[in-house]
């Protein structure tokens, strides 16, 4: 991971009024992660999550209503696909990371979990990153988006 | 794209095409390189989609394309709209599997 460095990254924070338990297990069991895991039209089927560093997280995402389906294929791509990740960091019930190659670049994913007045908040990052790019470099580019970005509009 | 920029000297290109369109030659007088230099990471760049050139008289001038630049911030935003519908579903989930709240909490 330590050469890896983030070219670009979105954030998500929630907040869920139920126990921390619960939800490490719905994020990180076959069972719980394919009752959700799916986006709307496509279901999830869980093959392997080895729950420790460097263990495989692997998965089939199938698109099953037709819309899904169609969009799928306006990509090019099939109904079907296998996702094979490898977890970086395991820390229950409180943090998940796991690295995903997505085409040239790898998708980093990473979860974590802390309990607050309100419930457990959760802070979901996801980052494109780049194996070898140095982080100076990574952030110039990323500034260089953003002011390209702000050229254009 | 990423390969393109992979090269230190093609991503400085790069910077300097962003403040404003270059001839091969203020590019390479702006770089410690020669111009055949410059004009080999210019076809990397421009086969990679990245910049474009048009002829000025007798001269090329090079400037960057926007959209290989939009691409990647749409790839990772696609990404972020899968995650809000799967986080949609979790929460879903999680409503059936804890005990339903007690009737005062309910607003709507």
């Amino acid at each position: 991971m330590s050469e890896q460095e983030v070219i670009e990254r979105e954030v998500i924070e929630r907040v869920w009024p139920a126990p921390i338990g619960l939800i490490w297990e719905l994020w990180t069991t076959a069972e719980g992660i394919a009752s959700w895991f799916g986006p709307r039209g496509f279901t999830v089927e869980v093959e392997e999550i080895d729950l420790r560093v460097g263990g495989i997280f692997r998965y089939t995402m199938r698109a099953t209503e037709p819309k899904a389906v169609a969009a799928m294929e306006k990509r090019g791509q099939p109904a079907s696909h296998v996702i094979v990740s490898t977890l970086t960091e395991v820390d229950p019930p409180n943090k998940l990371v796991y690295d995903s190659p997505m085409g040239p670049e790898t998708m980093t994913t990473s979860v974590e979990f802390s309990e607050g007045p309100e419930g457990v908040k959760m802070v979901l990052e996801i980052a494109a990153t780049k194996a070898g790019m140095t982080a100076g470099a990574a952030m110039g580019w990323k500034s260089s988006l953003e002011r390209f970005a702000e050229q254009l509009a | 794209m990423l390969q393109a920029l992979a090269d230190p000297r093609r991503r400085e290109i790069v910077e300097i095409l962003l403040q404003e369109e270059q001839l091969v030659g203020d590019l390479a007088r702006r770089l410690p390189i020669a111009q055949s230099g410059v004009s080999r990471h210019l076809r990397i760049l421009k086969e990679a989609g990245m910049v474009e050139s048009r002829t000025e008289g007798q001269r090329r001038v090079y400037s960057l394309r926007a959209e290989p630049f939009e691409k990647l911030s749409e790839w990772l935003a696609q990404y972020r709209r899968l995650w809000e519908s799967r986080l949609d579903n979790f929460e879903a989930e999680l409503e059936r599997r804890t005990p339903a709240p007690k009737s005062t909490n309910k607003d709507s």
